[in-house]
């Protein structure tokens, strides 16, 4: 998009109507924008001096931060035409595995290394059984999360397991100037996977394989590879979302799982609603997450009750999905 | 008399125009049939055949003409009148549905036999079996269709639109993937179909069966009806004759020496080691069924591949291009063996492919006009070829859209913008970023504007006479022929003749592909 807007610039700046033009193409995101900065201000309204103080703007930033890393991660198998229901166990696999390797004493760095290394290896059967298996990846991952689901449980008892807080829980509960280290990490992550994303060739090549798989294998691109790598990649990024999870909570429990798998759709669709044509990508799912996490937060700091939180993400989900078709479908036929 | 013929034909179609955009597929055909007859309907690839039956269906709207049933002019032109007035097409692509049984598709769009508002199995198997001994035709009505061989899939078909006693039944090219013994059943059970008082229209692309089986012959050039013979007048000479038509022979031969192809073989001839082959295929079978095809292909030459509708032309080039599995046979490149099965060994080998479907099989639409032409690109390993630079994947595109001359596009702009000439020479660019040494191209000028179509001969004369090969497909025999220095005729994925350069021509082609040499 950076390039777009370099070859649009001169002509917003020689003729009036330009920036009307980049107005309207850009509607989208700036429709998003605005719908954020008006949540936030509803919610000052409603709860004001309490929604947006420093201390629950860092709360908002510290959950919205698994939800985004999530939402990084899926953004690479939705790219690809694939759907990975199973992120939400991996992220408790990967939190489990952290808690339990530093509670039997392994250094904090092998321990993150372990948690990560088991959830890929979760996409790795997810993208097998996907390419060579032929299930499709709802399917498989579907599977796969009620199997890893039984065994997390099984293993830790259905336990919590504790990290003493030092270490790792320090990190995931301490800030730089107002800024939660782990949104640190998440921001980082965002960024590099965007970077990842628009300058190489495997990031150009996965959008081809999720676009137009055909004309990709014709092109003597590896659709199977490139299926099977999104689904690794995905996986990955729950694990670390895992590991930034039980850091901030001081340990890893079998059922955070569920929780986490719309809010982290939600915030992929809502991230490619507020594009133009429609793609997912790192930087939209960021924006979706902290958008979804600050509604959400607001919903409870305005002591709604418990079930509206999750009216409304399902609401976000289903709204995003349609916005999002209304987006590609707009941005196609206006080049058609 | 007139009058009188027109109470008996049992069809009669008369003045029948249809145009696609620009062209004109139907010129205003008229035909008859008069009951208990079997009409041959012949002609080349693209002489209207399957527009008038697709009209005849219902599925399309003709933009002028009419079609009287048994006396009844049709007013609507839809699916569901035609079916009213008793006409029954038998597509070549079988309307079945593969996990049910043979009596469930015998009744598939028909009311099935009810009893207490739910389905009666019992009497819609039996009234199935019924209907297969009333044809004639032995079916166990209990199989699902999907386990059941070409034939007998082609049978329930025929059982189902017998069972509601169609007058006009239109067999489309029926005998197109069936061997010898199974074209001898099909006959045998459209002889039964006539002797209970249905007619026929049998389209076919093979002669011999048409004269075999059919009254009558009617013969399709060019959206015209050209002519009909009886059945103690029919020949493959005749039939050929009015198929070819008044493109003789002899003008047409002159076309393979003009401008284009002769100086590419002056320089291959030239050229260091212009005689050994580049591609050399070695007992290639399609299928398992396939008879066994050998053929080269030497560095400057465009070789064309004709054959009619399913003759196996597009996938002799994807099995060449890797995209898809022989069922047997060897392909060497460049004086080494080139596996099948991967599209990215044969590119890497230096053979790439341009499909028919630009859309489907080609363009990403989302990407741009740079990043569509870097697709697939051979990277320079790691770190190079894995980070895209977008200058130089906008300098590379704009030296293609300059010397391809690919107008209306930009190297950041959309892909959906251009026209179909102009996306087809963004696909020549990527195929050419690759450094192929063999082109293998399916119709590459389908849908594209002349041109456009002026400018992808003189970029494949260009690529030949600089010592690549090329194997391309088209329909157009006349287009063909003015392109390619040599040709090889396909018929059911085998090689059935080979015409070399100097002797292509659309009447030789027509006649080899309907095997009369």
């Amino acid at each position: 998009m950076a390039i777009d807007e370099a070859t649009r610039a001169p002509e917003a700046t020689a003729a009036g109507p330009g920036r009307s033009q980049w107005v309207s193409d850009h509607l989208m995101e700036l429709s998003g924008l605005v719908a954020l900065i008006a949540c936030l201000a509803l919610f000052e309204i409603l709860r004001p001096s309490i929604f947006l103080t420093s201390g629950n703007i860092s709360v908002i930033l510290s959950n919205a931060s698994v939800a985004a890393v999530l939402a990084a991660g899926l953004s690479v198998s939705l790219s690809a035409g694939q759907f990975d229901l199973s992120i939400g166990e991996t992220l408790a696999l990967s939190g489990v595995v952290v808690a339990k390797l530093i509670d039997i004493g392994a250094p904090w760095w092998i321990a993150i290394l372990g948690a990560v290394v088991a959830a890929s290896l979760v996409g790795v059967i997810n993208g097998i059984l996907t390419v060579r298996g032929g299930v499709p990846s709802i399917v498989a991952t579907l599977g796969m999360q009620s199997v890893l689901l039984g065994v997390l449980v099984w293993a830790t008892n259905d336990a919590y397991i504790q990290i003493l807080p030092q270490g790792l829980p320090k990190f995931g509960r301490s800030s730089v100037a107002g800024i939660p280290d782990i949104a640190i990490v998440m921001l980082a992550l965002c960024v590099a996977g965007a970077l990842a994303m628009r300058y190489t060739t495997a990031g150009r090549n996965l959008q081809a394989v999720g676009r137009n798989p055909e004309a990709a294998r014709l092109a003597g691109i590896n659709v199977g590879g490139y299926v099977l790598g999104s689904l690794v990649c995905t996986a990955a990024f729950a694990g670390i979302a895992g590991v930034l999870l039980a850091a901030n909570l001081s340990g890893g429990h079998p059922e955070v799982g569920p929780g986490y798998v719309l809010p982290a759709f939600a915030a992929a669709f809502l991230g490619a609603a507020a594009h133009r044509t429609g793609t997912f990508t790192f930087i939209g799912g960021l924006y979706g997450a902290i958008l979804i996490t600050a509604v959400t937060n607001g919903l409870v700091v305005a002591n709604a009750a418990d079930w509206t939180a999750n009216v409304v993400t399902g609401l976000v989900l289903i709204g995003a999905v349609v916005l999002s078709r209304v987006a590609r479908r707009r941005s196609l036929a206006h080049r058609r | 008399m007139a009058a009188e013929g027109a109470t008996a034909d049992v069809l009669q179609v008369s003045g029948v125009v249809k145009a696609f955009g620009g062209l004109r597929a139907l010129q205003g055909v008229s035909l008859r049939l008069a009951p208990g007859e079997v009409l041959g309907l012949v002609g080349a690839n693209g002489a209207g055949k399957s527009t008038l039956v697709k009209i005849l269906a219902g599925l399309l709207r003709p933009d002028a003409g009419n079609i009287t049933v048994a006396g009844e002019t049709m007013a609507a032109l839809t699916p569901s009148e035609s079916r009213a007035a008793g006409i029954s097409v038998i597509h070549q692509e079988l309307a079945l549905i593969d996990s049910q049984s043979v009596a469930e598709n015998i009744f598939l769009g028909h009311p099935r036999p009810r009893r207490w508002g739910a389905i009666d199995w019992r009497r819609l198997t039996a009234e199935a079996e019924r209907a297969c001994t009333e044809t004639g035709i032995a079916l166990d009505v209990r199989r699902p269709v999907g386990e059941l061989s070409t034939w007998q899939r082609w049978a329930t078909v025929l059982v189902r639109e017998l069972r509601v006693r169609s007058r006009v039944l239109i067999l489309d090219e029926p005998t197109a993937a069936m061997d010898e013994a199974h074209v001898e059943r099909v006959f045998a059970a459209v002889r039964g179909a006539r002797a209970a008082g249905a007619s026929c229209i049998f389209v076919s692309h093979r002669l011999g069966e048409v004269m075999e089986l059919c009254d009558r012959a009617q013969v399709l050039r060019d959206g015209v009806a050209v002519g009909e013979l009886d059945a103690g007048e029919m020949s493959k000479p005749r039939l050929m004759e009015l198929i070819v038509g008044d493109h003789a022979a002899v003008p047409s031969r002159v076309a393979p020496s003009s401008a284009p192809a002769a100086p590419v073989r002056g320089a291959s001839r030239g050229g260091p080691g212009a005689d050994e082959a580049m591609l050399t295929v070695s007992d290639l079978r399609q299928r398992p069924t396939s008879v066994p095809t050998s053929f080269a292909v030497r560095p400057g030459e465009i070789v064309g591949l004709a054959g009619l509708v399913g003759s196996g032309r597009s996938r002799m080039l994807r099995i060449l291009a890797g995209a898809q599995r022989p069922a047997a046979g060897r392909i060497a490149f460049a004086g080494r063996e080139l596996r099948p099965g991967s599209v990215g060994r044969a590119r890497r080998a230096g053979v790439v492919f341009i499909g028919e479907d630009r859309l489907a099989e080609g363009l990403v639409d989302t990407l741009s006009v740079a990043t569509n032409i870097s697709l697939g690109r051979p990277g320079g390993g790691w770190p190079r070829g894995t980070l895209v630079s977008a200058d130089r994947e906008a300098a590379i595109a704009a030296g293609w859209i300059e010397t391809l001359r690919i107008r209306g596009a930009s190297p950041n702009g959309s892909v959906m913008e251009l026209s179909g000439g102009n996306q087809q020479k963004l696909l020549f660019a990527r195929a050419l970023e690759c450094r192929p040494q063999l082109l293998l191209l399916d119709e590459p000028t389908r849908g594209v504007d002349v041109g456009s179509r002026e400018q992808l001969y003189s970029i494949v004369s260009d690529f030949a006479r600089a010592g690549g090969a090329v194997i391309t497909a088209m329909s157009d025999l006349d287009e063909l022929a003015g392109l390619v220095s040599s040709a090889l005729v396909l018929r059911e994925g085998s090689v059935v003749d080979s015409l070399p350069a100097g002797s292509v021509s659309r009447s030789a082609i027509l006649e080899a592909c309907y095997g009369h040499r």
